[in-house]
């Protein structure tokens, strides 16, 4: 007599319906933490003994790279429009404070006019630079 | 004969609450990690024109000149280091005056570096002092 084995196996089922939320949830993270546009751009900062942690990171930066271009919030814009775009920027904001990040090697007659058109744009600056032991 | 095995139960893997797992993960990881804090302090630089009419007050001038040469108030006493600049700041005991009283006046060469600026900038906010910036009528901050 022969006997029949029912071969009735179902193939094994790994539910991926939350793979999705995951994957999601892990990028939202990674859009939060990086920083990606500012990394582009070269700017050393100076040092100095007299400086601390800047708490409350501005919502608005200013960077300066080394060449002397001005990039408003990762966007290069001319020294001469940084004035109006910062005032725009700032408009109905609480605190006009700005994120400012100079390379170390610029000249005055470079970062000059930066801080001039941030001045008269009514922004409290927060001067980016790394910490140094006192003594020159 | 027919035999008939018992069916099996079949093997199953829970992975419905895998989501909520990686989202505690990630809510933990976003609380505890520390990210790249910058250094650095707040400086509000009042803007303004000089109203030729008005008596100049004796604001502090320090004048900064490439290679960290700084000719200090008045009597443009000549300094050459960061910690001198710091003492001579310290001595004026800005903190104790009112603000209009505490402002400094940077006056720098074109050809000063940032470097040497920034920390001129920041020994002068250290010590209470409220930066002014110096710009020429050509439009030229020198």
């Amino acid at each position: 007599m022969r006997i029949q084995r029912q071969k009735r196996r179902t193939a094994l089922l790994v539910p991926i319906a939350s793979m999705g939320d995951i994957a999601f949830l892990l990028i939202i993270f990674f859009v939060l933490v990086s920083d990606i546009k500012e990394a582009e751009i070269d700017s050393t900062p100076p040092q100095s003994p007299d400086i601390a942690v800047i708490e409350e990171r501005p919502s608005l930066s200013v960077i300066v790279d080394k060449n002397g271009k001005a990039y408003l919030h990762g966007e290069q814009v001319a020294v001469a429009s940084l004035e109006g775009a910062v005032k725009q920027e700032l408009e109905g904001s609480r605190k006009k404070v700005v994120l400012v990040k100079i390379h170390h090697e610029l000249k005055q007659e470079q970062f000059g006019p930066v801080f001039m058109a941030l001045s008269k744009a009514g922004a409290t600056m927060n001067l980016v630079g790394t910490p140094e032991e006192a003594g020159r | 004969m027919l035999l008939r095995r018992k069916a099996r139960p079949q093997p199953e893997i829970y992975v419905a609450s895998f989501a909520d797992i990686a989202f505690l993960l990630i809510i933990f990881f976003i609380l505890t990690t520390e990210l790249n804090k910058p250094f650095g302090k707040e400086l509000q630089i009042p803007s303004g024109v000089t109203d030729p009419a008005q008596k100049a007050k004796e604001n502090l001038t320090v004048n900064l000149k490439p290679g960290f040469q700084i000719r200090y108030g008045e009597k443009a006493q000549e300094i050459r280091s960061l910690p001198e600049l710091q003492e001579k700041l310290k001595s004026e005991n800005l903190l104790a005056r009112k603000e209009e009283d505490r402002i400094v006046i940077l006056d720098s060469s074109p050809l000063v570096s940032y470097k040497d600026y920034y920390q001129v900038v920041m020994a002068i906010t250290k010590a209470g002092g409220v930066l002014a910036l110096v710009e020429y009528e050509g439009g030229d901050e020198k």
